[in-house]
């Protein structure tokens, strides 16, 4: 299996775990606030991915330079206070399906992010991209 | 004035969307450049989710006390939301480690879809699932490919 498939199939994999906890999160946060639903979701999260990476990647676990931790830091910052407390809080005040429908457009922000700090040009398939995004968030809201 | 309130909930809930499409956007890009440069996914995985912990447990003091007297169900659904969505994160780390994020990208979009169709399943008392929801959502998954896309067609 070449590597490219391996991570398409973890990518598919990613998506339906990623779905799965927004069902889970929906019913939970009937009864609780995002905050602390998104900070109890980490610690069993955490301890689960701490078993497997310690199975995994014993020595490298803890074998990680000041630079590395600092990239953790930022990405644990971007992913966590803004990516997992925003979605949650979207899910719980909007709704799995609008919210998560939403987050579909998730690479259309990457590519805008490349386009203005790697300086990639907007292509005529990105533009037809971005507008297809727009009118099919706009479907989603509409109805919500 | 309830309704006023409804839509006021409704448009946060739809921004906090939004704004979180573009900070998983962000740590996708960044993601790529650490799996493939300074550590292997899990360990990155793993680091990622315990400083995403402490940071979320500052949020979250001031309202721990209250919510820590929610019925033991809903402790047991955000922990299982933890697991699966804490997965979420080690597959795409994963992922990135052996794909390009042109790759990973859009096959992770396809959670939308995903999503709704358990929301179908599982959710029918609490949320209905429309047409217009299921037609918006793949338009959004062909938007999102075409960008894919155009990134390499310049």
């Amino acid at each position: 299996m070449s590597d490219t498939l391996l991570g398409a199939i973890l990518a598919a994999l990613a998506a339906t775990s990623w779905a799965t906890g927004a069902i889970f999160a929906r019913i939970g946060m009937q009864h609780m606030g995002s905050t602390t639903g998104t900070f109890f979701s980490l610690i069993t999260g955490f301890l689960l991915i701490l078993v497997i990476a310690l199975v995994l990647d014993y020595e490298a676990m803890f074998n990680v330079s000041v630079e590395t931790i600092s990239w953790f830091v930022l990405l644990a910052f971007i992913q966590f206070p803004l990516g997992r407390f925003l979605n949650f809080n979207g899910i719980k005040y909007a709704g799995v399906a609008p919210a998560t429908a939403i987050l579909g457009s998730t690479p259309v922000f990457s590519a805008i992010l490349a386009l203005i700090f790697l300086g990639e040009q907007i292509t005529l398939m990105i533009g037809l991209g971005i507008v297809a995004v727009v009118i099919g968030l706009a479907m989603v809201l509409y109805r919500s | 004035m309830i309704t006023t309130n409804i839509k006021k909930q409704l448009y946060i809930g739809l921004a906090s969307a939004l704004a979180a499409a573009a900070a998983y956007g962000a740590t996708q890009t960044i993601a790529r450049f650490v799996v493939t440069s300074t550590a292997p996914a899990s360990v990155s995985a793993t680091w990622t989710i315990f400083f995403g912990m402490i940071f979320l447990l500052f949020m979250s003091l001031n309202n721990i006390k209250k919510d820590i007297k929610a019925p033991k169900k809903a402790f047991f659904m955000m922990g299982l939301a933890g697991i699966f969505s804490s997965f979420g994160v080690f597959f795409m780390f994963s992922a990135l480690a052996n794909a390009p994020v042109t790759v990973a990208s859009p096959i992770g979009a396809i959670n939308p879809l995903v999503a709704m169709a358990l929301t179908h399943i599982f959710l029918q008392k609490l949320e209905r699932v429309t047409v217009n929801m299921v037609l918006g959502s793949i338009l959004v998954l062909i938007g999102v490919t075409m960008v894919i896309l155009g990134r390499f067609t310049v």
